[in-house]
C-alpha cells in the first residue's frame, strides 16, 4: 500500500514456532478501521478465537500506531494494544504513551504487530527493520520493567523503543501492565501477565525507514496552523514548568519543583508530562524514579500509606518496576487487610506479621505479589478470583468493582469524585472493565458545570450530530444533560484518537476538533474522509470490540455500576441539581444502549446497528455458535 | 536564509520534533534517522548537535515549543 501516514505492513511473530511473516497492509482494511485502535479490533475479531484462556499460546498480542504516529502532528506517538484480559477475559484494549516505540516501531515497517503462541524460554522480539528476531531475554528476565529497558538501551543503544514487563508480568499477575519506555503504562486488564505467558520480556524496535505524507503542502497548512494554535496555548508554559500538576494542583508546585529531576516527552509532544523525579530527603534520598506524570506518583499518600514524598515516590517506583496496576494492587490490600479484620483470612493464611498500612509493610507485600509469593499469590488474581473465594458477607467493606476491577472514581471510589460525568459512568460501561477511556474526550473532563452552550460548543468540536445533542439535553429526571446518551461520543471521539494516535490527554486534544482531525487523515494518507465518517469508523471498531466481548458472554448484567454508589453518600449531576440515585443510573444505562443502537434488555448490539456499520459478518459468526443478535 | 542558532540542552525534553522537521523539509520524509540535527537524549539530559549537511535555516527552532533551540534573527549570511 502506497497511502501516506502507513508504514504499509503487519508483523505476525509465532513464539512457538519462531515463524515470522510480514502481510502487506491492505487498503480496504486501512479504510474502513484507520489505524490503531481500529485496526487493532479488527485483527482481535479475527484471530482471538472465543473462549480461550488469555495466558494460553492462543491468545494474541496486539499491538498498532495510527497513521499519525511518525510524522510531526503534535503529540502523535499513541501506541495501542488489544488482548484478551487475564483479570476478567474480556477482548481489552488499551491505549499507551508512546515515548520512541511508536514511531520506531512505524519506521521498521509496521503498522502492527500479532504475537501468538509461547516461547520455550524467556525472550524478547527485536523489530529493526526488516531485521526482525527472537532474541534469549535470559539476561534481563527477573529484572523490573525499568532496569529491563536500562539493559537494552546499553546493548542497543539509543534511540529506541521498548515496551517490557516487570516482575508481576513475568508471574502472570492478573492486573499486571506492559511499560513503554519505563513510563507510559499499557494494558490495564493484564497485558504483563500475557506478555509473560508467552515469555516475552519485552519488544524492541529501531527503524529508518521513514513515513511520508500524501499531500505535503496540505499538510504543511495543517499542521503549521495547529503549532501556532499550540504556542498561544495559556496552559503551555505552566505544563512545561510543572507538567500535569499545572492542571491537578494535587501537591504544592514548589514542593514538586524541589523533588523535579527533568521531563520527559513522547516523540512529537508539546506538553512533556512524563517525569523524572529525584528524592531529596529520607532514607531514599538521592534515588532518581520515572513516572508516567507527578500525580501518579501520590498513590501511597492517598491511601494514607504515608505524607513523606520522598517515601510515595520509592513506592510508585516499586509498583512500577514490578509492573503493577497501582490501584488495584493497592486496593487489592486494602481488602485483604478488611478480610482479616473481620476474621474472614487468619494470621496463618496472611502470614505473620499482617498487613499494615505503612510504608515498608506495603513494599513487602507489592514484592509478595508481584512474586506470588504466601497470601500474595492470592491477591495476584486480582479481584474477580479474589472475590469468588472471599465474597461472602463482605457488605460492609466491598470493594468498589466493577467486571473485576476497581471503579477508581466515583463518589466511594479511591479517586474520590462526587459528580456523575462520562468518567464516572464509563466505568460501568467498558466492555474491558473500568478504564479513564472516554474522559479524555469529554467535555466535562477536568471541569465543573460548565454552561450548557459552551458543552453544546465542544460537542460541535467532537463532531456530535445536532439530533443527537438534542437527546443530550433533554432533561430528565432532574438531569440537565443525559450523560448516558454522551457517554457513547465521548467512547468514539476517544476511539478516533486511539485510530489516529494522538495523546488521549485533555490538553492536546482540546487542539483535535473532528474537522481536523479529518482534514490531517486526508492530508497525510491521501484518502479523503470526513469528520462523520471518522466517527462512523469508530462506532465500527467500538461494535467489533463489542462483538468480541458478546461472543465471551459479556452482556447486560456485567455493566454494573458499584452497590456503594448508592449508600448513604451520592454523586450529584453534572449541574449538581440531584442526587444520583440506582434507578437513575440504571435509566441512564438504558439511554446509553439506545443512543447506540444496542438492545435495552440485554445490552448487546441489535442486528440493525450491526448491518449500518458493515459488520454483517458478525451477525452470521455470531449464528454458528449460537448467539442471536436481536 | 541562514541563522545562528543557539541551543539550551537543558530545556530540552526529546519530543524530537526538530528533527521530524528537518527531515521532512529537506528528504520529504520524517524520519529521525535523516535529519540534520542530532539529538542524544540520556536520562534526562540532552546533547544537541548538527550534522555537515545542516544549512542553519532554523526550521528547527521555529518547531521548538520548549525553547530549546533559539534562531537567533539576524541572518549570518
Amino acid at each position: 500500500m502506497t497511502a501516506g501516514g502507513y508504514a504499509g505492513s503487519i508483523l505476525h511473530v509465532n513464539l512457538s514456532t519462531g515463524e515470522i511473516r510480514k502481510e502487506p497492509l491492505d487498503s480496504d482494511l486501512a479504510r474502513t478501521f484507520i489505524g490503531g485502535f481500529g485496526i487493532n479490533a479488527k485483527l482481535g475479531y479475527d484471530l482471538i478465537k472465543p473462549g480461550i484462556d488469555p495466558l494460553s499460546p492462543e491468545n494474541k498480542i496486539i499491538i498498532g500506531a495510527g497513521p499519525f504516529v511518525g510524522t510531526n502532528i503534535p503529540a502523535s506517538a499513541r501506541v495501542c494494544s488489544l488482548t484478551k484480559l487475564p483479570v476478567n477475559g474480556a477482548i481489552g484494549w488499551s491505549g499507551g504513551a508512546g515515548m520512541n516505540f511508536g514511531i520506531m516501531l512505524k519506521n521498521s515497517g509496521y503498522d502492527h504487530i500479532v504475537i501468538e503462541g509461547r516461547a520455550d524460554r524467556p525472550v524478547y522480539l527485536k523489530l529493526f527493520d526488516d531485521d526482525v528476531e527472537i532474541c534469549d531475554a535470559g539476561a534481563v528476565w527477573g529484572k523490573g520493567a525499568g532496569e529491563t529497558v536500562d539493559e537494552l538501551y546499553s546493548r542497543y543503544g539509543r534511540p529506541l523503543g521498548v515496551v517490557s514487563i516487570g516482575q508481576s508480568g513475568e508471574n502472570l499477575v492478573k492486573f499486571s501492565m506492559a511499560f513503554v519506555e519505563r513510563v507510559g503504562t499499557m494494558g490495564r486488564g493484564g497485558l504483563g501477565a500475557v506478555f509473560g505467558s508467552k515469555n516475552l520480556k519485552a519488544i524492541i524496535s529501531r527503524g529508518t525507514k521513514g513515513i511520508k505524507v500524501s499531500d505535503r503542502k496540505r499538510y504543511r497548512e495543517s499542521v503549521d496552523h495547529l503549532y501556532e494554535r499550540m504556542k498561544g496555548y495559556p496552559g503551555l508554559k505552566g505544563a512545561h514548568k510543572y507538567g500535569f500538576l499545572n492542571f491537578m494542583p494535587a501537591v504544592p508546585k514548589e514542593d514538586y519543583l524541589e523533588l523535579k529531576k527533568a521531563r520527559l516527552a513522547c516523540v512529537s509532544c508539546p506538553i512533556a508530562d512524563k517525569e523524572i523525579l529525584q528524592i531529596k530527603k529520607g532514607r531514599f534520598r538521592g534515588r532518581t524514579v520515572y513516572s508516567s506524570a507527578a500525580v501518579n506518583t501520590l498513590a501511597s499518600m492517598m491511601y494514607g500509606i504515608t505524607d513523606d514524598y520522598g517515601e510515595t515516590i520509592k513506592l510508585a517506583d516499586d509498583l512500577d518496576s514490578y509492573g503493577l496496576d497501582q490501584i488495584e494492587a493497592l486496593e487489592l490490600l486494602k481488602f485483604a487487610g478488611e478480610l482479616y479484620k473481620h476474621g474472614m483470612v487468619t494470621e496463618k493464611e496472611l502470614g505473620a506479621p499482617g498487613i499494615k498500612f505503612e510504608p515498608d509493610s506495603i513494599a513487602e507485600w507489592l514484592r509478595k505479589i508481584a512474586h506470588r509469593e504466601g497470601f500474595g499469590d492470592v491477591l495476584a488474581d486480582g479481584f474477580g478470583e479474589v472475590l469468588k473465594k472471599y465474597g461472602e458477607g463482605i457488605e460492609e467493606f466491598a470493594p468498589v468493582e466493577v467486571k473485576g476491577m476497581v471503579a477508581y472514581q466515583g463518589i466511594t471510589s479511591p479517586i474520590k469524585s462526587d459528580l456523575f460525568t462520562t468518567f464516572e459512568f464509563g466505568m460501568a460501561v467498558h466492555p474491558k472493565g473500568p478504564c479513564a477511556a472516554p474522559g479524555g474526550s469529554s467535555p466535562l473532563y477536568f471541569t465543573r458545570g460548565r454552561a450548557i452552550d459552551w458543552v453544546a460548543g465542544h460537542l460541535d468540536r467532537m463532531g456530535v450530530p445536532k439530533d443527537a445533542q438534542e437527546r443530550i439535553f433533554t432533561p430528565k429526571d432532574g438531569m440537565l444533560l443525559n450523560v448516558g446518551r454522551m457517554e457513547k461520543y465521548s467512547q468514539q471521539s476517544l476511539f478516533v484518537i486511539d485510530m489516529l494516535g494522538t495523546c488521549g490527554r485533555g490538553q492536546i486534544n482540546r487542539f483535535y476538533s473532528n474537522k481536523v482531525q479529518a482534514e490531517l487523515y486526508s492530508a497525510v494518507t491521501g484518502f479523503e474522509i470526513s469528520g462523520e465518517e471518522l466517527m462512523k469508523a469508530s462506532e465500527r471498531a467500538f461494535n467489533l470490540v463489542k462483538a468480541a466481548n458478546v461472543r465471551e458472554g459479556f452482556d447486560r448484567k456485567d455493566d454494573s455500576f458499584p452497590e456503594g454508589w448508592f449508600g448513604e453518600e451520592k454523586h450529584k449531576d453534572y449541574y449538581e441539581n440531584v442526587d444520583i440515585t440506582k434507578d437513575m443510573a440504571y435509566g441512564l444505562l438504558d439511554d446509553y444502549y439506545d443512543e447506540r443502537g444496542w438492545d435495552i434488555k440485554t445490552g448487546i448490539p441489535s442486528k440493525d446497528k450491526l448491518i449500518e456499520l458493515g459488520l454483517d459478518y458478525v451477525i452470521r459468526d455470531a449464528e454458528k455458535i449460537g448467539i442471536e443478535y436481536p | 536564509m541562514k541563522f545562528e542558532i543557539r541551543t539550551y540542552p537543558m530545556r530540552c525534553v526529546g519530543c524530537l520534533n526538530c528533527q521530524l522537521i528537518c527531515s521532512f523539509s529537506f528528504e520529504k520524509v520524517f524520519n529521525v534517522f535523516k535529519a540534520r540535527i542530532m539529538i542524544d537524549r540520556v536520562d534526562g539530559n540532552s546533547k544537541i548537535g548538527f550534522t555537515d549537511k545542516c544549512t542553519s535555516c532554523g526550521i528547527c527552532a521555529d518547531y521548538c515549543l520548549y525553547g530549546a533551540l533559539e534562531k537567533v534573527e539576524e541572518a549570518i549570511e
